[in-house]
């Protein structure tokens, strides 16, 4: 165990000495610093002595000027008249639901002086548990989207509602009159009151259709459910109550349906303790890696094609049948083998879109007796309903014109429908063509009519993601811009009062309050639950039973299917950042690095290394050029630049979808190629797949090898603890297995220098490896929480990107069939620490609570610090990304019109408005990092001063504790011994990375520790 | 003139002290060189620097201002007694709920005798019951009754020697007014135009002490040299001939003057640049002319009345104009100004005096910014005043004293920091600080007798800074 070697990245792996070497130097990775300063100048290259007197004179004079001005008149303005709510200063919360791009996350939206600036999770939740994603955090961003639409449009014009109204009505009376059909294509719609309003609507219009589509589909899996069990729906699947999960192609930790809540409930058996040392066992069986395949125990690298033909191995299996056409190894076998040892307490769950693979795996599931147990209907999911056929419907219906007008409510088929190019000038010649989207997109482009809808930040609604379970969406903003509610204008189309809140409130008055007995009066009901944004009513569980479905037919004619595939398939699937590409155009999640890929700005082919190799397709890493690769799938072709990403089977080509957006608010925004073409039918997997060498190349913007922690101890390559890990059963037998060294370590260090004071708190963190999936909401957060700017593509390839937070991935093993740990890692605040010796002018240095503390406006930016932080966790800032310094903007040098937050508009103030007036933002030309939330700390201490009392353990959260899913993240003061932090610091699984060097971190991590016999022999 | 006097007293003491480090520092020199050779020439310097010092300690004497202390305490108690008393309706010096007091005993001496008694006995009757020389027909009494609508509160118990301090505190309240801050800088101006920040510069008094030190000292040493050759010729030594420049082209001079520059010049740029951004005595018109003076001083509404939320929040909040309809809505007029600031209120408000009701939307009033902190500065409010029980006047001075607000403090780092040191906190009421265990300790054990804001951390970076 001890001898384990991880790596980051192939490069590493094959040539460690090199690639070190390489990334020795903090700055200089793919970055010419002086070449890009001097671009502003005369193009001889150099600077010229003529230059330096210009600069000279220009900045003599500036500060002559800038000096001699009298101080600018500031106006503070007070509210005409105080909402009584609002404290400025103190920020107010309210619970809502974030329900976008087949996301559901019950949230708290944090707002300061009436306007949201942060999301957090809503812990009353009884689904999400207080658990976010990075969409959801990201979500507040695209409230204050410069995209976003300021008015009803019609074609290009800007028009008032009133013309609006008239125009679209008398036209939608017209169609009425003479009987031709309406679409009204949206996504799934998971509010109760929304779904009345559209009934309403229908009742206006008969001659309207309601079509449901969701661009990733569930609908293989809804329609296997109508088969089996006479509803359509999804189950409710109970992660937290299975002993063995096994995934095929299911990314539940990432992406999959209602991955939020299982993340939370998944993580219930996999944090173990000496008290409680047992954990469920997971087996992923995948073709493209996921953090839900990198985090299981047993992973199952298979292609594509294998995916679907190991379940039918597993079904041959379990139900003792020899169907042929089957893919197995003995990992599989195992696999089916642990699921048949915990009957009703095994969970199968898979990720392909197919009717005939879900009613395989319901098979499997029913045979385990798993219904009822860890998979239930009493409850079900309606987080997805949509039907491919309703997109075929749209197609067919407008190409032969039954369909005469079309209304698209949060779907954008031009973008994300396989045909979309089609579609749009289908669209373009609808009689009648209207859009409700609040910003632009492809699909509103084509529209004759644009009629915004508010963003959800901004509306009334409610969200029903479980049969009974219900989460309220309030305002928590008055609308920015002249958009009204989707719900109101339908409303006003059917000749209804256009008040949706009081629809909302007559609705649940008449369906939800009789099914709850808490409340007496309507009026508690309706403010308390919109006090704390969910509500569980009483209902009567449905009761299924399957039905007699002949599988081993389904399973020959898949089988039959599989075999028409070829060799190689290609494996389109979401990212855990832009998911669907309805967020493709938020920057926040763009520059956020894949966990798996760790690419960020755009999409890519995943292939395995070893086919990288054979075709000689790896990447100059200095430089960042990417070979180009051509597919063909059908007649359809794609050229994208190849990542090879260990743990790749060969015969894959993973391409991520959501990528590719056109209709964006900037051309920064237009990254990667549109992949939804290739997905026919809705399938993820596509057969029959050429592929060709272009001989191009392309530039990616992966952060893989920013910021390595040097694996180079001072005796020799690879002999520094970053990550450590142990089996169960090592765990079991010695609570410090993979950590033993620790003791010796602990006792070699000693010190000259004296040991801090820490009267009052010792903040201290503790991040469990285990239960990390590495899914990236911190990283969003503590964007959203600290102001951390986006920087771009351009500059995410020379190495400056400002995340605070990053995840890093080691991997151990053979590239084929690597092990994976993630860790995140972030300012370990050392108690010790090297970057506070070395700064000249103590801009950095040691609070007596702990923290290491940065002070921008003492830094000189000499970045010693930096370059001497063995984490490499301390950021620059090489230009005034924030623009707070307008000095930039008005007399720009030339270089930063080229950044990414100037042109994305990041600077004005509209976007400006996400910023937490509580952090200062930085300016160019100093360092940042991780603050532990300062501010948050402050806050709570102060609000225990102000109600006179002691400050409790868990009051002062990080926001990447807050948001983190699995609850991975314990924060807290060391000095209290009864905090939870405490406990964990003492554990035995608890070590500091490198902390050889005695930096004495307080950030500890806790080992991973994998549910896996012996590795070896499986 | 006083006031220039008492600032003037104030600088000089400081420097006084330190001349005489000065004259002392002299003096140990001429010492120190005498004990070895101890002759007449030394002696006669010994002499003279002593009578130098003696000059110098009486001319600082000559012009530093005599303490008049006469009748200071009497002012002072009747201070005292006039806030407690009187200050909610009178103003000595303007009308106000009852009218301006100063001169009000030479007005009712005055209006004569009456009935047998005094002028002045009249006025003492009044102050204690306004009725009595009303019924008694005493003519001014009658005319002042009729001075407002309002009836003057009774105050029986007020001894004589109360009201005479009173009266004199009145008579003499013009000085005290305006005189009152000087502590810590006083407002320069009142137009946001020239109200660039004052500095400390020192005043021309320093420089012209610098300069007769300076004087000093050459006469010194040349009386020294003089001395010195005297002697030699007196035990009959060699002179040593030393070429005659002209003293003016002397290198040493030369270097010195411009040593001297440079440290001048070094210093007030620096001390320019330090000063740069900050606005202590900044004093901008507002839109309003809104007086704290009235409101806070006379009339004692509580800060927090208006400022309510100081102790809940990040910012104290300018109150909206909903606050101030609070009391207008009733008070439609005010002494200085009548009805025309109080309109610009309804105006904002969107309210008619005339209807008595909300006609317009209303909209805020744009007030001008007085104490601005840069964007890197994290200052909290509830921090001071709700954890810290700080008064609002520790940084915002006496503002229950100002017609217009200006910036007291220098709201500067070092100000910041050097309260923090001094400071107490709240660490044996406030139950948050039982955390501190090990301070609690040492406190305990008399090892320290107070905790500072400094002892808990309150001068890290972090703190203010993040």
């Amino acid at each position: 165990m001890a001898d384990k070697i991880y790596w980051k990245s192939i490069e590493e792996k094959d040539n460690p000495e090199l690639f070190y070497t390489n990334n020795e130097n903090e700055f200089s990775s793919g970055s010419k610093v002086v070449d890009e300063l001097v671009e502003g100048f005369p193009k001889s290259g150099n600077t010229s002595r003529r230059d330096f007197l210009k600069m000279l004179g220009f900045s003599v004079t500036a500060a002559t000027i800038a000096a001699s001005c009298e101080m600018p008149v500031r106006k503070s303005i007070p509210y005409a008249w105080k909402p009584e709510e609002v404290v400025p200063g103190v920020a107010n919360y309210y619970a809502s639901v974030f329900f976008s791009a087949g996301e559901y996350n019950a949230i708290l939206v944090k707002t300061r002086e009436g306007r949201p600036i942060k999301i957090e999770g809503n812990k009353q939740s009884i689904i999400t548990k207080g658990g976010t994603s990075a969409k959801a955090q990201a979500s507040v961003l695209s409230l204050y989207d410069g995209a976003r639409y300021k008015g009803p449009r019609k074609g290009k014009e800007n028009i008032s509602w009133e013309q609006a109204d008239k125009e679209v009505k008398s036209k939608l009376d017209e169609l009425k009159q003479k009987g031709a059909k309406v679409a009204l294509f949206t996504s799934t719609i998971a509010s109760p009151s929304t779904k009345a309003v559209i009934k309403d609507f229908i009742a206006a219009y008969p001659n309207v259709e309601h079509l449901v589509y969701d661009p990733i589909s569930y609908s293989g899996l809804l329609d296997a459910n109508e088969q089996m069990f006479g509803i359509r729906a999804i189950p409710d699947y109970q992660f937290s109550k299975a002993k063995v999960i096994v995934g095929v192609g299911a990314d539940y930790l990432g992406t999959w349906l209602n991955h939020t809540e299982y993340e939370t409930d998944w993580a219930v058996n996999r944090r173990v303790s000496k008290q409680n040392p047992r954990m469920s066992k997971t087996f992923h069986i995948e073709s493209v890696p996921t953090v839900t395949g990198y985090k299981a125990d047993v992973r199952i690298p298979v292609k594509p094609a294998h995916e679907e033909a190991s379940l039918i191995a597993i079904y041959n299996i379990v139900a003792g049948k020899n169907i042929p056409g089957g893919y197995s190894n003995p990992k599989i076998e195992a696999a089916a083998k642990a699921l048949i040892s915990a009957p009703g307490e095994g969970l199968l769950v898979c990720g392909i879109n197919d009717v005939k693979v879900q009613l395989l795996v319901n098979a499997i599931n029913l045979a385990l007796r798993n219904y009822g147990n860890t998979i239930s209907f009493e409850r079900p999911v309606y987080i997805k309903q949509g039907s491919d056929a309703a997109a075929a419907t749209l197609y067919d219906g407008l190409k032969n014109g039954t369909y005469k007008g079309v209304l698209f409510y949060e779907s954008n088929p031009v973008y994300q429908h396989p045909r979309g190019k089609e579609l749009a000038d289908l669209i373009a010649n609808a009689e009648l063509s209207v859009s409700f989207a609040n910003r632009l997109d492809e699909t509103s482009s084509v529209c004759n009519y644009v009629l915004p809808d508010n963003h959800y930040l901004e509306s009334w609604n409610d969200i029903e993601v479980k049969a009974g379970i219900i989460n309220t969406v309030q305002p928590t903003i008055s609308r920015l811009f002249d958009t009204r509610q989707f719900q109101e204008t339908l409303l006003t189309y059917a000749g209804k009062p256009a008040n949706y809140y009081e629809y909302i409130r007559q609705y649940w008055e008449n369906n939800f309050f009789p099914k709850q007995s808490r409340y007496p009066g309507f009026l508690a009901f309706w403010d308390n639950t919109l006090h704390d944004g969910e509500v569980v009513l009483n209902i009567n569980p449905a009761t299924v039973s399957a039905r007699n479905i002949n599988i081993d037919d389904v399973a020959a004619e898949l089988a039959k299917e599989i075999s028409s595939y070829g060799e190689a398939q290609v494996k389109l699937y979401e990212t855990i950042s832009v998911g669907d590409g309805t967020y493709a155009d938020n920057p926040w999640l763009l520059e956020l690095p894949d966990p798996v890929t760790k690419v960020t700005w755009g999409n890519y082919i995943v292939v395995s290394p070893s086919f990288a190799k054979k075709n000689d397709l790896l990447p100059d890493l200095n430089s960042k050029e990417y070979h180009v690769l051509k597919l063909k799938v059908g007649e359809q072709e794609i050229e994208l630049p190849v990542v090879a990403v260990p743990g790749t089977p060969e015969g894959t080509f993973g391409i991520p979808l959501g990528f590719g957006r056109t209709a964006v608010n900037h051309d920064l925004l237009k990254n990667g190629k549109n992949a939804f073409p290739l997905l026919k039918s809705g399938k993820e997997i596509c057969g029959n797949v050429t592929f060709s060498k272009t001989g191009k190349t392309e530039k990616l913007a992966i952060t893989q090898t920013h910021h390595t922690l040097t694996l180079k101890g001072l005796g020799g390559v690879r002999t520094r603890k970053i990550v450590k890990e142990a089996t169960l059963e090592e765990y079991i037998k010695n609570p410090r297995a993979g950590n033993e060294d620790r003791e010796e370590i602990l006792h070699e260090l000693v010190t000259l220098y004296p040991t801090h004071e820490r009267p009052g708190h010792h903040w201290t963190m503790v991040i469990d490896l285990n239960t990390c999936t590495g899914c990236s909401a911190c990283v969003v957060a503590c964007n959203a929480e600290n102001n951390i700017p986006v920087v771009g593509k351009d500059q995410v390839i020379r190495a400056r990107e400002m995340h605070w937070l990053r995840i890093d991935r080691y991997f151990t093993g053979s590239e084929e069939d690597p092990t994976v740990v993630f860790q995140p890692m972030l300012c370990q605040h050392c108690d010790n620490a090297p970057c506070e010796n070395v700064c000249p002018v103590a801009a950095t240095n040691h609070s007596s609570e702990g923290l290491n503390q940065m002070t921008y406006n003492r830094c000189i930016g000499t970045r010693y610090c930096a370059n001497n932080c063995p984490y490499k966790v301390r950021r620059f800032n090489w230009y005034d990304y924030a623009g707070n310094d307008s000095f930039d903007k008005k007399w720009g040098t030339g270089n930063d019109e080229g950044l990414a937050s100037y042109q994305l508009g990041l600077r004005e103030p509209l976007s400006r408005m996400v910023l937490n007036p509580d952090v200062t933002v930085r300016s160019r030309g100093v360092i940042e990092k991780c603050s532990f939330c300062v501010q948050r700390l402050q806050d709570a201490k102060l609000t225990a001063k102000k109600e006179n009392r002691i400050l409790r353990d868990g009051e002062a959260q990080t926001a990447c504790q807050t948001a983190c899913p699995t609850n991975a993240i314990t924060f807290g003061d060391r000095n209290n011994k009864e905090a939870a932090v405490t406990a964990l610091f003492s554990d035995e699984r608890a070590f500091g990375v490198v902390e050889e060097l005695h930096t004495l971190p307080n950030v500890l991590y806790l080992t991973q520790i994998r549910n896996t016999v012996e590795e070896k022999k499986v | 003139m006083i006031r220039v006097g008492q600032k003037n007293y104030i600088i000089s003491f400081g420097n006084y002290r330190s001349g005489i480090i000065f004259a002392q520092q002299n003096f140990d020199n001429s010492m120190t060189i005498s004990c070895g050779r101890p002759d007449i020439g030394r002696l006669a310097v010994y002499r003279i620097s002593l009578k130098v010092l003696i000059f110098f300690l009486l001319f600082f004497q000559f012009i530093s201002p005599a303490i008049v202390a006469q009748d200071a305490a009497a002012i002072a108690e009747g201070k005292a007694l006039f806030k407690a008393n009187c200050a909610s309706c009178h103003n000595p010096l303007q009308n106000a709920t009852g009218p301006a007091l100063k001169g009000s005993l030479a007005r009712w001496e005055a209006a004569g005798e009456y009935k047998g008694k005094t002028g002045k006995q009249w006025l003492y009757e009044w102050i204690r019951n306004w009725n009595n020389p009303v019924k008694a027909g005493y003519p001014y009494a009658v005319q002042m009754s009729n001075w407002a609508a309002s009836q003057m509160n009774l105050f029986p118990a007020f001894k004589d020697e109360e009201i005479e301090k009173i009266l004199l505190y009145v008579d003499n309240s013009e000085v005290k007014a305006a005189g009152a801050p000087v502590a810590a800088g006083q407002p320069t101006s009142s137009t946001p135009e020239n109200a660039k920040p004052s500095s400390d510069a020192p005043s021309i008094a320093v420089y012209l002490f610098v300069a007769f030190l300076v004087i000093l000292v050459a006469i010194l040493v040349s009386v020294t040299k003089r001395l010195d050759k005297l002697v030699a010729q007196q035990k009959g030594e060699a002179i040593p001939v030393t070429p005659s420049v002209p003293f003016w082209k002397s290198r040493k001079l030369i270097a010195l003057l411009v040593i001297i520059g440079i440290i001048f010049v070094g210093y007030n740029l620096v001390d320019g640049a330090i000063h740069l951004g900050r606005q202590q005595g900044y004093q901008p018109t507002q839109p309003i002319k809104f007086s704290h003076q009235l409101h806070s001083g006379k009339h004692k509404i509580e800060c927090q009345y208006c400022h309510s939320t100081a102790a809940v929040g990040k910012h104290s909040n300018i109150p909206s104009v909903n606050t101030c309809m609070n009391c207008h809505k009733n008070i439609k007029q005010g002494p200085e100004y009548g009805k025309e600031e109080i309109a610009k209120i309804y105006e904002a408000a969107g309210w008619d005096p005339d209807q008595g009701k909300y006609v317009r939307e209303p909209k805020p009033i744009e007030w001008v910014r007085i104490h601005n902190l840069p964007d890197h500065v994290y200052f909290n409010h509830a921090q001071h005043v709700n954890a810290g029980k700080i008064a609002c006047q520790t940084c915002h001075g006496p503002v229950e004293e100002m017609k217009e607000v200006y910036q007291y403090s220098p709201l500067s780092m070092g100000w910041c920091v050097n309260c923090h040191r001094q400071s107490e906190v709240q660490f044996a009421s406030n139950n948050y600080y039982s955390t501190y265990e090990k301070i609690h300790e040492e406190l305990k054990n008399k090892k320290i007798d107070k905790v500072t804001v400094e002892r808990i951390g309150g001068t890290e970076c972090q703190k203010c800074h993040y």
